[in-house]
């Protein structure tokens, strides 16, 4: 430990100016989230987390390239420190220095805005554990296969040619796929992330910096690659795994006679029915195939709420068979909070801190806006639901980055997760008296995989009226 | 004698390019081997292959009795390095430079860093990337023998000095690396055979010949045969015989195998009856200059 703590006082001295920036940054973007929301604070605000990645990413950098694993003419290299040693220092360095002044950002934002820290200990580790998948070790394997930050760089945006070249040549052509792209994102995270180790393993523990090279950029580009060519059934086989109980029911029926909305593309209307008490159903994905005028196409389907995307077919005039699949997710509610809609400031499980705010709206109509920050992870959706008198019941998802990941399945640099919903176009100017409103959070528990079938007299009357022929 | 750096057929190629060609080398301890051979002969690549810096193709080379390729931290803290290319933290002062670098050495011997500063002249508040080549050099080789080593490896350690810091260098290393085995490659001749015990002579990767300084100047001599007429070179040529040079009835060559009787044996055997035969000694440059010149043919 004594030769640990030399390295890394060493490296302070170092680089004490880029050490300096980087907490600085750190720090400043947690007391930014209390800034005014207009003008300049907001600026900054808004791009601290890019300033904060930069820093951290030159001084990633630099901390490895101040013991350079590239070229023979570096002094360390011929003196007795073990690289054992030299690896636990940067580590200790990065912990020190980057991990520290993130948790006490995080620690003085949650505070702020009365959360405990405390009982979110396993949000902060989980943010740490993306940071390090994410910025860290990629980062750290550039500075391990380059002797300058120009080089760094250079190679940084090397790689990320070969990358965006593949990801165009293999994304073309295929959808996403919607709450269970985590899957792909994940593998990509994981596999970068050995691919990462790997490279710091041959340049720390090998000296191989010929190997270390072909594996930095092949091995990214083979990660990117087999996240997108990665078969859809492995997908949902993974995402079933996240299942947490078994789901009956849940059947699916196509609308065949509702008027779809879609101008652009023909969206299928679908509703699924039998679902047990307690639960709801989201479309992740699907696949149609259409039987028209002697001919059979096959098409992927994105998944809206309550329909399915499917590409221009053609044959608009035509009666069709319609034999499709569909893959679900099953969602159970996870908690409730009702509230009178004249509050302002509320607190719902699993939502965080809510401000309610109604006004008159645009054109004079009464819209009812919700806006939640919670810590680190918001939950898979929610709901905001407004019940006022005369049988009004207005319902909103959240407006969400939909994920049924187990895991954080996205990185974000702030402490707090932010979710906007809101209701408009009810007629009265101002929130009806006695109006309440329901914050609800609802979580995955099953996914299902479903087959339907639909005859239409007209393909057309699921297509919008402006998709071409 | 044991060798304290040894070499087993190295061979390292860029690309197709051989570089060490085979190389067989040993060095014994407490010596001053001077590793000697034109530019690109390999004598760079031989050190980074000794010290670990580098893989080699094929063959192994030991350093103090243990492998290149699994030299650790035990070792390197025997082994002394100073190279015309080493990067130093040019951001340390020389002291903070010497500070960090002593934890590192179970036998880091402060007075006599004090003492090599003092030696050398060397300013211990000055950043490193404020000092001139020589005075970096000289603080590379401060750091390389303030613990001691039982090998100091040397890599043109001279090139860009100018004389009074040359001299200062070697001074600085001969009286406080008595007991060390001294590895060093040059391409200073002159500075050379003022100290070095053994001599290597390197070129296109192959070790032609490894000697004592003293037997290899014993055995060059510059020979001058002054023939009675003109007359064509002897064939076929004697192996020991270098670079003959022939201008009227003068013949001009190197015998790479001095014997006084048996040499003058061998020129009458080949010229016949010679007028005169005039024998002159060999400065190591001479011989090196010979030895180059036979390469290239």
């Amino acid at each position: 430990m004594k030769y640990v703590l030399h390295i890394v006082w060493k490296d302070m001295r170092a680089l004490w100016w880029e050490l300096s920036a980087a907490v600085v940054v750190a720090l400043g973007m947690a007391g930014l989230q209390f800034a005014p929301g207009t003008g300049p604070m907001q600026t900054l605000r808004e791009v601290s987390p890019v300033l904060a990645v930069l820093a951290w990413v030159l001084l990633v950098v630099q901390l490895v390239q101040s013991d350079a694993l590239v070229g023979t003419e570096h002094d360390w290299r011929t003196r007795p420190i073990r690289r054992r040693d030299l690896v636990l220092a940067k580590v200790l360095f990065v912990v020190a220095f980057l991990g520290v002044p993130m948790v006490v950002g995080d620690a003085i934002v949650l505070m702020g805005n009365g959360f405990a820290p405390l009982n979110y200990v396993p949000g902060m580790l989980g943010k740490l554990l993306w940071l390090t998948v994410v910025i860290l070790l990629p980062a750290a394997a550039l500075g391990a296969i380059t002797r300058t930050v120009p080089q760094a760089l250079l190679a940084a945006l090397g790689t990320a040619i070969v990358v965006g070249v593949s990801l165009a040549t293999v994304s073309t052509g295929r959808d996403s796929w919607g709450g269970a792209d985590w899957v792909r994102g994940s593998w990509i995270g994981v596999s970068g992330s050995a691919v990462a180790v790997g490279v710091l393993w041959l340049q720390f523990g090998r000296h191989r910096i010929v190997a270390a090279r072909a594996l930095a950029v092949g091995g990214t580009a083979l990660a990117v690659l087999t996240a997108y060519l990665m078969p859809w059934a492995v997908g949902f086989g993974v995402q079933k795994l996240a299942a947490s109980k078994t789901v009956g029911g849940a059947n699916v029926v196509a609308v065949v006679g509702a008027k779809p909305s879609a101008k652009l593309m023909p969206r299928l209307p679908v509703s699924i029915v039998d679902l047990p008490d307690g639960h709801r159903a989201q479309l992740i994905r699907g696949r149609v195939t259409i039987d028209v005028d002697g001919e059979r196409v096959v098409r992927d389907a994105m998944a809206g709420d309550e329909y399915l995307v499917v590409a221009p077919t053609g044959h608009t005039e035509s009666p069709a068979r319609i034999n499709g699949e569909v893959w679900l997710a099953i969602l159970s509610r996870q908690s409730q909070a009702e509230f009178d809609a004249k509050e302002e400031y509320v607190r719902a499980a699993g939502l965080g801190a809510c401000k309610l705010g109604s006004d008159g709206g645009p054109a004079g109509r009464f819209w009812l806006a919700s806006y939640c920050r919670t810590p680190y992870r918001a939950p898979a959706t929610g709901y905001l639901i407004l019940k006022a008198g005369g049988g009004i019941h207005r319902e909103e998802q959240f407006n969400m980055a939909r994920s049924y990941s187990p895991w954080p399945s996205q990185l974000i640099l702030t402490p707090l997760v932010e979710m906007p919903a809101n209701i408009r176009g009810l007629d009265s100017g101002t929130p009806p008296a006695g109006s309440r409103v329901t914050l609800e959070t609802w979580a995955p528990v099953a996914y299902v995989e479903r087959t339907f079938t639909a005859d239409v007299k007209r393909l057309g009357d699921f297509i919008g009226k402006d998709v071409g022929r | 004698m044991t060798a304290a750096i040894r070499t087993e057929n190295l061979v390292k190629r860029y690309g197709r390019t051989p570089v060490l060609d085979g190389l067989c080398m040993d060095v014994p301890e407490g010596a001053i081997y001077a590793l000697v051979g034109p530019n690109g002969a390999g004598k760079t690549t031989t050190i980074h292959t000794l010290l670990n810096l580098i893989a080699p193709a094929a063959g192994r080379s030991e350093v103090l009795g243990v492998d290149s390729r699994k030299l650790g931290a035990p070792d390197f803290a025997r082994i002394g390095y100073v190279s015309e290319n080493q990067k130093l933290p040019a951001w340390m002062r020389v002291s903070e430079f010497l500070a960090y670098l002593k934890p590192f050495y179970p036998t880091w011997d402060d007075a006599l860093a004090v003492d090599l500063l003092r030696q050398f002249n060397l300013p211990a508040d000055r950043k490193l990337k404020e000092l001139s080549r020589g005075m970096r050099m000289k603080a590379a080789l401060a750091s390389a023998l303030a613990f001691h080593p039982k090998v100091l490896v040397l890599d043109e350690p001279f090139s860009g000095l100018d004389a009074l810091v040359r001299d200062d260098f070697i001074q600085g290393m001969l009286e406080r690396a008595e007991e060390t085995t001294i590895f060093i490659s040059s391409h200073d001749l002159a500075e050379i055979e003022s100290f070095a015990s053994h001599i290597g002579y390197l070129e296109g990767g192959k070790l032609l010949f490894s000697d004592e300084m003293a037997t290899l100047t014993a055995r060059f001599r510059e020979v001058e045969v002054t023939l009675e007429t003109e007359a064509e070179l002897p064939a076929p040529w004697p192996a020991n015989w270098m670079t003959a040079e022939r201008a009227g009835s003068v013949v001009r060559f190197v015998e790479t195998a001095y014997e006084p009787e048996a040499t003058e044996a061998r020129v009458r055997a080949a010229f016949g009856a010679v007028r005169g035969v005039e024998v002159r000694p060999m400065a190591l440059r001479a011989i090196f200059v010979a030895l180059a010149r036979q390469g290239r043919r």
